[in-house]
């Protein structure tokens, strides 16, 4: 039985229904509301299925036989939430549907009890985009603490304060070596529709934390989440970063100087518990200390060619500027080597391209290549490999399509 | 049979299957591993719970799924067996019976997928290699029937079977493409008609969801014979229905197994029947649905029914039995007797069926289920 | 048995209420019950809390239908329903500051309490402002109207593990919890009306008002777009987020497309507009107005312009007079299919556009621009043909409608004594003819009387033909200028000097030279300009002379209103039809003749609403002039609430949630240095400084905060 012609099997379908429909129950000020927004705003209308946890996105939603999802959504159990996307994925794949599986999650699911599903599943390096709204809580079930709960802080079952730090899920995640690893802020549009972006254009598993405040949890004012998500970043105690590959890390955003105590006193769970703000601080401090090290090089730290079999590869992301392309071939063509194949790919954001160079060179001759290019400011990342080309046929273009360089007199009609 | 009945849906959404090892099932997730499926994934998970998540994803995105487990895989896998219950989805999942440790045995006993009797799944119970491989066929049909939508598991002993290599029919992809026609899942995931599936539900419509559960449970019996009609056109034979007997007509004694000793007392009937006696077998196939009405049908004029539990319920005694018991409600001139035998996988041989029949036949009244031991 | 139903709010405390009030009386040795009704409500949502009391062991579980005494978390839960059964003489206690008289009728035969448990729980810090958790004041009021001891309540917060801050707040509530034994009217619908109108989401939107999503949590809220300060405020009429917006997505030509359904003008504005919607952005406040004008000043440089449309069917249509608001006539007119005919007086078209502003403002390769553009779409032009009151006679029948944009011809004269030939001129005749052949005023004193844009003009172009010593004298501040004030800023740097709070009084000679007397003035009272009204300093102390070898007057102008019968008087926007001798055609009158503000974008806007006004009457539409409403046509924003664009209410600064915003600094604009721009007439203002690998149209557009646009954030819904 074929599919329904109406749906044509590999057709890109676009939806008018939002993702997130007016008429959900999610508290005010929900951080994971919002961001089921940004997610929406970030596929573009695009269809995706969406698999979620018995978590607050399967109770906010609403009751049979009602649900504020405009598109597919599996609740799935607690801990199977990266498994269902697997399954779904794979029969996405066997039908050459291209709609994303994302995994909505709280970091009850995440950290906790579907650690081990969500390991296996960036293990198998799933093609699954996996998205822990991190609300630092267990908020389903009205507030106990989890392993991503921030020391220090006060919930139901830690009434003195969680006297453990909070469990670094990303480094976790980057030693599976996923594609891509981001953390998400509600404070950062831009940073948040580029990561997804990305996230969209890379397969295999993709790893996104997103710092949810609960207004109901955290004891803060809703109208203060977006405030709390800016803070965090600003104070250093969520940094926005990414991780390619498990190997390639890149700092997105860098404390400010805000005083912690600024993001904390917003908090009520902070309050009223015997909290050491010097010891909190020199742990941001560390943190800080351990990814500064690894995104020291970014990202030379490893530009090694990976892959055996096929054609050598070179693939840049970059930040869609006028005459990056000239300048990211100027690297190339500086070391005598011919560029065979230019592939451009622009990313939804509209602000981002994948820039895939079909090279004709040796591989340590392309690290050196990769190395250059890396240095280039419009750089986001860059990835030697030898292999089969990434990007679909369709989208080769002799030229690349890049926006008119304001340098050269403006023409008018 | 697993691997042809998903390639017999590669026409339509294709199949699916997550897998994990664990004796004695191991050696049906090695050759599904190995299956060049047309249009099949198999993923090797990283547990039992995962196995049935990826079968419940596969699922709802309109594949056919199935998976295979044993005895404390099966109970890592409950929560899941639940949801593919109440998810409505036609996943096949093949058990082979193992003891639940620890202590850790690995010998046969239905007590692990007896355990999952309240998850909304049917439960079909195997004879021999034959009957597994029709069954699991038939279990596909019936499941996917639009009228039942539930996961159906197919069990067999535990090494008894599992591990045993005898001559078997082996239909081919041909005959499997005939039988088993492409899954249209009606309420799989669509892109233009977006649902929530396991959202919240308030408690009538809840009870509600429950209760069109119990429909399709009886409307079962109907599908089922359906299918085996079926299955006699394309294969040329007849698998067994819910309750198959033998020797019920005239008998005044009969006892009730399933799985492999059902064959083992078969044996026993055949003897007796020989010297003259009026012995007879009912196989409980089918135990979900359980239909007691053909079960007391099954047991003819029987006036002395001997149930042989291979599983053991603490504080109540054999599954079966139980069931037989309340199928027989209000009759005072059954005698119903509860034997609880091969535990942990210890053999069932025909001479402790033979001393269960003596027993039974020396009984003047039912007593509390006993553990029947060789000799004992 | 004594029966409590609690009608809460997720978050509120109303579950741990009924276990507080059942420990109060469990204190008293009796059997007790409490529990909750909720499934997965989130905070806000209503949730309902169940108290039973009794001397016997209790054996009755489930909802409780008819209470004895009834708590209300939430006024907006008030509805005679949660009093229903015959269990007179209870009590219904409200948390809320108003009087329990006002809730007496709805609750007949029922003793009725109010308590401010919210004021309360926030003064001693329970919970949030948005969210207080109210239970234990409420705890507090119970005790009270049930008889009870504060120690009762005291007694079952210790039993809780509850101190502090919130036995406080049961001690106040105690306190002040007001009752009424009078039993009230039946039921009033003035109540029931406000508990509707509680449950719509409409304007409730900005910084922290109080949690309200429970009473949504079954309905289904509807959006709405707000009106953002900046189109408001525009008079040409510019969908000024939406171009804004399209720039910020990088859809330039979408952008330029948007400017163009309302101005022909984009690289014009984008020079020497005043550019009220940067007064009015409210991210002015955060850290700088969006640079509306200099978007719309590279909008125009960059954006691929499109082909002119050239619909046709229309009626022939005159315009008289080339200046901005004929010309934004005329171009509308043809978009809309009129056949156009452009009567000008001077040998070339732009009006004011052309004579009166300078260069260095707006270079003439600009202005050519954009009136060839409005030329391509089909208009015909007559130059060097004035028409006076007999012509426009003969115009009005040779076409179906006529409109009139002669602008305002009569320059005001200031009376000055001892004013000689040579030494006074009109700013604006000055700034015509330095166009037309540069004059050599090296070494004057040049003073400007004005506070316009005219006078600043006057000013800097002095200064570029060489004048040693500018002034611009003004009678009020530099505050009050009409003139724009990056226009002041430039002339200041280029040395102009602004002499404020002068008015003249009279020219002298003295030694040969010449110089301005001038009365110093206070400012008073705001006149009907709203600007403060100045008055002159009495004594002879109050005068002052300013040297001046040439004086030039920007005081105004005025229309010349002798081509119309009597009596006419000025109406904004645009005025008309009118029938001017008989003739079949219906004249209509724009910019400023009209009476329109003096700026390039009002004389726009004018023009556009005359266009559309002459084109629902040719088109036989009703009288609405917006009917064939250019911006009508675009799709409205999709929703429930069929509200046209112009009606919403408008999103100002309180719609903004300015911490959400990081601070961003307006892009640098490239200036010429002021050294060398007192030498020509070179543009002094460059539009966005350029940065290799930086695209400044984009990153400024992306400041807009779009205000009023709905993202469905749903943090309106706090």
């Amino acid at each position: 039985m074929a599919d329904d012609p109406a749906q044509g099997a590999g057709a890109v379908v676009t939806r008018s229904e939002p993702l997130w429909r007016p008429g959900n129950s999610a508290c005010a000020g929900c951080g994971m509301s919002l961001g089921l927004q940004w997610l929406d705003q970030a596929l573009h209308g695009g269809m995706l299925t969406l698999v979620v946890p018995a978590c607050c996105a399967v109770a906010t939603p609403g009751a049979f036989p009602d649900s504020a999802y405009g598109v597919p959504a599996v609740g799935s159990t607690f801990a199977s939430s990266p498994a269902v996307a697997t399954g779904v994925s794979r029969v996405h794949e066997l039908n050459d549907e291209p709609d994303p599986t994302i995994c909505w999650a709280g970091d009850g699911g995440t950290y906790d009890i579907g650690m081990a599903t969500l390991s296996a599943a960036a293990e198998r390096n799933e093609d699954v985009i996996y998205v822990c709204y991190d609300n630092e809580i267990y908020g389903n079930t009205g507030g106990q603490r989890s392993s991503a709960t921030p020391a220090g802080a006060r919930t139901t079952t830690t009434p003195a304060g969680k006297p453990e730090p909070k469990k670094d899920v990303m480094a976790i995640m980057a030693a599976h070596g996923v594609p891509y690893a981001a953390t998400l802020s509600l404070a950062h549009h831009d940073d948040f529709m580029r990561k997804l972006a990305v996230a969209q254009t890379t397969r295999g598993f993709r790893f996104l934390l997103l710092l949810s405040p609960c207004p109901a949890g955290w004891k803060s004012e809703p109208a203060d989440t977006v405030e709390l998500s800016r803070l965090a970043v600003a104070c250093g105690v969520f940094p926005l970063y990414e991780v390619f590959n498990g190997r390639r890390y890149r700092i997105n955003a860098r404390a400010d100087g805000t005083p912690l105590e600024d993001y904390l006193a917003r908090q009520k769970r902070f309050a009223g518990v015997a909290f050491d703000v010097e010891a909190a601080r020199t742990a941001t401090k560390e943190k800080w200390a351990r990814l500064e090290a690894l995104a020291a090089n970014f990202p030379t730290t490893d530009v090694s060619v990976t892959g055996d079999a096929g054609h050598l590869w070179l693939r840049v992301l970059v930040e869609d500027r006028p005459s990056v392309l000239a300048r990211v071939a100027g690297q190339v063509s500086r070391r005598g080597v011919n560029i065979e194949t230019v592939v451009v790919r622009h990313l939804p954001d509209r602000a981002h391209t994948y820039i895939t160079l079909g090279v004709d060179a040796d591989e340590a001759t392309a690290e050196r290549v990769a190395r250059g290019i890396a240095r280039l400011d419009a750089v986001v990342d860059v990835e030697p490999f030898v292999g089969e080309c990434p990007e679909p046929q369709a989208e080769q273009e002799p030229k690349a399509e890049m926006r008119p360089d304001p340098d050269t007199p403006p023409t008018v009609r | 049979m697993l691997a042809a009945a998903g390639e017999a849906n590669r026409v339509a959404r294709g199949c699916c299957s997550g897998v994990y090892p664990i004796t004695p099932q191991t050696e049906i997730m090695e050759s599904l591993t190995a299956y060049p499926f047309t249009k099949g994934a198999v993923v090797t998970v990283e547990s039992e719970h995962s196995a049935m998540g990826v079968c419940i994803g596969a699922s709802i995105a309109g594949a056919r799924a199935y998976t295979a487990s044993a005895a404390n895989g099966l109970l890592y896998m409950t929560e899941n067996v639940f949801a593919a219950g109440y998810y409505r989805l036609p996943i096949v999942l093949v058990a082979a019976n193992r003891t639940i440790g620890p202590p850790w045995n690995i010998w046969v006993d239905q007590g692990d997928s007896l355990a999952l009797r309240d998850a909304a799944m049917l439960q079909f119970y195997c004879e021999s290699h034959q009957d597994l491989v029709d069954t699991i066929l038939v279990a596909f049909r019936v499941a996917e029937d639009p009228r039942v939508l539930l996961p159906a598991l197919v069990a067999q002993d535990g090494f008894v079977l599992s591990h045993a290599l005898m001559d078997v029919d082996l239909p081919d992809q041909t005959q499997v493409d005939a039988f088993l026609p492409p899954l249209d899942l009606p309420h799989r995931i669509r892109r233009d008609h977006p649902r929530i599936y396991g959202g919240l539900t308030w408690p009538r419509d809840t009870q509600r969801q429950r209760e069109d559960i119990e429909h399709a449970m009886q409307a079962v019996p109907h599908v089922m014979e359906g299918v085996l009609d079926e299955f006699e056109t394309v294969f040329g034979r007849r698998p067994a229905g819910a309750f198959p007997a033998a020797c019920t007509d005239d008998a005044d004694l009969v006892i009730v197994a399933c799985n492999t000793m059902a064959r083992t007392a078969m044996h026993v009937v055949e003897a007796r029947r020989a010297r003259g006696e009026r012995v007879g077998l009912v196989r409980a196939k089918l135990f979900r649905p359980f239909l007691r009405d053909e079960l007391v049908r099954a047991l003819g004029s029987a006036r002395r029914v001997a149930v042989l539990d291979r599983n053991h319920s603490p504080g109540s005694g054999g599954i079966f039995w139980a069931e037989v018991v309340a199928s027989l409600a209000g009759r005072s001139d059954v005698l119903v007797q509860d034997y609880i035998v091969g535990l942990g996988g210890t053999d069932v041989p025909h001479a402790v069926i033979d001393a269960i029949v003596d027993d039974l036949a020396a009984r003047e009244c039912a007593g509390p289920p006993v553990f029947f031991e060789e000799g004992g | 048995m004594i029966e409590f139903v609690i009608h809460g709010r997720g978050g509120r405390g109303g579950v741990t209420l009924a276990k507080l009030i059942a420990g109060a009386y469990y204190r008293r040795g009796l059997h007790v019950q409490a529990f909750g009704i909720y499934g997965a409500e989130r905070t806000g949502a209503p949730v309902q809390a169940y108290v039973r009391v009794d001397e016997r062991e209790i054996d009755v579980y489930g909802a409780i239908a008819t209470p004895d005494h009834v708590i209300i978390v939430d006024p907006s839960l008030v509805s005679p329903a949660v009093a229903a059964g015959e269990r007179s003489g209870g009590w219904i206690v409200i948390n809320t500051g108003q009087p329990p008289e006002t809730f007496a009728g709805v609750f007949p035969g029922r003793r009725v309490a109010t308590v401010d448990a919210n004021a309360i729980a926030v003064a001693h810090g329970l919970g949030t402002q948005a969210v207080p958790i109210v239970n234990t004041a409420l705890l507090g009021a119970m005790a009270r109207v049930l008889g009870m001891e504060i120690a009762a309540a005291e007694g079952a917060l210790g039993d809780a593990g509850f101190g502090g801050a919130n036995v406080a707040a049961a001690r106040a509530a105690f306190a002040e919890v007001v009752t009424t034994e009078e039993p009230g009217e039946i039921a009033q619908p003035v109540l029931a009306e406000q508990h509707a109108s509680m449950s719509f989401l409409d304007e409730r939107v900005g910084a922290r008002p109080s949690t309200h999503t429970g009473a949504w949590a079954s309905r289904l809220p509807h959006s709405r777009e707000l009106r953002p300060l900046c189109n408001d405020s525009c008079p040409a009429g510019n969908d000024v987020r939406g171009f804004v917006q399209a720039a910020a997505a990088g859809d330039d030509g979408r952008a330029l497309a948007i400017l163009l359904e309302t101005s022909p003008f984009p690289g014009t504005c984008g020079r020497v507009c005043p550019a009220p919607c940067m007064d009015a952005c409210n991210r002015r406040e955060l850290d700088g107005a969006v640079d509306v004008r200099d978007i719309e000043r590279a909008l125009a440089e960059c954006a691929a312009w499109p082909r002119p449309q050239r619909p046709s069917g229309g009626a022939p249509v005159a315009v008289v007079g080339a200046g901005p608001a004929g010309l934004s006539g005329a171009y509308h007119l043809a978009r809309l299919g009129h056949p156009v005919t452009v009567i000008e007086a001077a040998p070339e078209l732009g009006g004011l556009l052309r004579g009166g502003i300078p260069e260095y403002r707006l270079p003439r390769v600009v202005l050519e621009r954009e009136i060839e553009f409005i030329l391509d779409h089909g208009v015909e032009v007559r130059t060097g043909q004035p028409v006076d009151r007999a012509g426009l006679r003969r115009v009005a029948r040779e076409y179906s409608a006529v409109l009139v944009a002669t602008g305002q011809q009569s320059l005001r004269a200031l009376d000055v004594p001892g004013a000689m030939a040579g030494v006074v001129e009109q700013g604006l005749e000055f700034l015509a003819h330095t166009h037309a052949a540069a004059e050599d005023l090296s070494g004057a004193a040049v003073v400007i009387v004005g506070g316009g844009n005219t006078a600043v003009d006057a000013a800097r172009t002095a200064v570029r033909l060489g004048a040693r010593d500018v002034r611009v004298v003004y009678r009020r501040t530099r505050a009050e200028m009409p003139a724009i004030a990056e226009e002041v800023d430039e002339a200041l740097a280029e040395g102009v000097v602004i002499e404020e709070l002068l008015s003249p009084a009279g020219l002298c000679v003295r030694d040969g030279r010449t110089s301005l007397v001038c009365r110093r003035m206070v400012l008073g009272e705001p006149d009907e300009s709203g600007r403060p009204c100045p008055t002159g300093v009495d004594g002879d102390e109050a005068l002052v002379e300013v040297s001046c070898d040439r004086l030039l007057l920007a005081v105004g102008q005025d229309g010349d209103l002798s081509l119309f019968p009597p009596p006419v008087a000025p109406v904004a926007p645009f005025r008309g039809p009118m029938s001017v001798g008989g003739a079949s055609a219906a004249v209509y009158v724009c910019g400023d003749l009209a009476g329109g503000e003096g700026t390039v974008s009002a004389a726009i806007g004018s023009g556009r609403h005359a266009a559309l006004a002459i084109h629902a009457a040719l088109a036989g539409a009703e009288g609405d002039r917006e009917a064939g409403s250019l911006a009508a046509e675009r799709p409205r924003p999709a929703g429930p609430i069929a509200e046209r664009p112009e009606d919403a209410p408008l999103a100002g600064p309180e719609t903004v949630h300015l911490r959400a915003f990081p601070r961003i600094p307006p892009e640098p604009v490239s200036l010429a240095a002021p050294r060398l721009r007192r030498r020509d007439f070179a543009e002094v203002r460059r539009g966005f400084a350029q940065r290799s690998g930086h695209d400044p149209l984009t990153a400024e557009a992306s400041r807009c905060f779009s205000c009023g646009a709905c993202t469905g954030c749903d943090l309106c819904v706090i």
